[in-house]
């Protein structure tokens, strides 16, 4: 009975409420192209009205939608022909200051791989274990792309400073 | 380089309200769990058939023909015996119309036909196969084997995501065919 009370029912208006923006700026960082990244994160609220298993907590329901998000993504990514930058214009009208602007562009020059653990790690927050479930690898590899990932970034970083 | 500052580089990125109320759209638009529709239609149509095109069949699928009768006779009594009621053609049978050389048009009367409905694959389905493994396959299974569509899908190793794309092809399909727009906006 416990367990049963402690079940989330799906709730779209809810979780759209409380994961909308996670998963629109995972989405976003993933994919480089805001109108695929709203079509991504539909086709995840899609998946979890028809798909969603009972959650075990908002962590779990939250986890669920992230791998849901970045498997969507990863498709996404697989058919397209060309890659996508977000244009300067674009980084500009989604960020608040010329910091922010830079940081994000920087982000859109690391390879797909490296951008979303670095993302999950620094923006949502996840360790090692967690995101090595969310991505289906081991948190060996989670560790070298976080490795990897920060290695570019201040390449990335220096190259723009000079 | 202070990887601090991510967070709130991507702080910004937010869905618009105009954004969250088009996926909270599209959401409302969808079923939990399985779609019935497909099968609806189908039962649909194998309803249709059996009714509409074989004239008295109803009433001779009983194993009595005088209680058949003896129910048509109360029913034109209750109606008051002043309106149509259908009656079936008792001299009707499907080898008198082959003889006519009426087969082709008659074949659909031939009730043993109807347990094959159920054993057809729909077109949209049987193009995920190769065709000619589909042709052998099909001269292969028996049409008693049951539930052909998940022979089908067992057998090709059809993806879920392929089945799906059909279900719902096969769903627009059907429904057209049965004006299901307009049967729905009835009220």
């Amino acid at each position: 009975m416990t367990a049963d009370k402690q079940k989330i029912p799906p709730d779209p208006e809810r979780a759209v409420e409380e994961y909308g923006n996670s998963l629109y700026r995972l989405c976003t960082v993933m994919l480089q192209n805001c109108d695929d990244a709203q079509d991504a994160v539909q086709d995840c609220f899609l998946r979890y009205i028809t798909r969603a298993p009972d959650f075990r907590s908002a962590d779990h329901e939250k986890a669920w939608l992230i791998r849901v998000a970045t498997n969507i993504c990863k498709d996404m990514l697989r058919y397209r022909k060309h890659s996508s930058y977000l244009s300067t214009d674009e980084i500009r009208n989604l960020t608040s200051s010329e910091d922010n602007a830079q940081i994000l562009g920087m982000l859109g020059l690391l390879e797909e791989k490296y951008r979303t653990v670095i993302h999950l790690h620094y923006v949502e927050g996840y360790g090692t274990n967690e995101i090595s479930d969310m991505l289906g690898i081991t948190s060996a590899a989670v560790r070298k792309r976080l490795q990897r990932g920060r290695e570019k970034l201040r390449e990335i970083y220096e190259k723009e400073a000079i | 380089m202070d990887f601090s500052k991510i967070r709130p580089a991507v702080d910004d990125i937010v869905l618009s309200d105009e954004q969250k109320e088009k996926i909270l759209d599209a959401c409302r638009g969808k079923k939990r769990k399985f779609n019935y529709k497909p099968l609806a239609f189908a039962a649909a149509a194998a309803v249709t058939v059996v009714v509409v095109a074989s004239p008295g069949f109803l009433f001779r699928a009983g194993s009595s023909d005088n209680a058949a009768e003896n129910v048509k006779e109360d029913y034109y009594n209750s109606a008051g015996g002043d309106f149509y009621v259908y009656t079936a053609d008792e001299d009707f049978s499907p080898q008198s119309a082959e003889e006519n050389g009426a087969a082709s048009d008659m074949s659909v009367f031939d009730v043993s036909l109807f347990s094959e409905q159920y054993s057809v694959i729909p077109r949209e389905f049987a193009t995920l196969a190769d065709s000619t493994e589909y042709e052998s396959w099909v001269a292969e299974i028996s049409p008693d084997g049951g539930m052909a569509l998940m022979q089908f899908v067992k057998h090709f190793g059809i993806e879920r995501s392929d089945f799906d794309n059909a279900n719902i092809a096969y769903a627009a399909r059907t429904g057209k065919f049965f004006n299901a727009d307009e049967i729905y906006s009835q009220k």
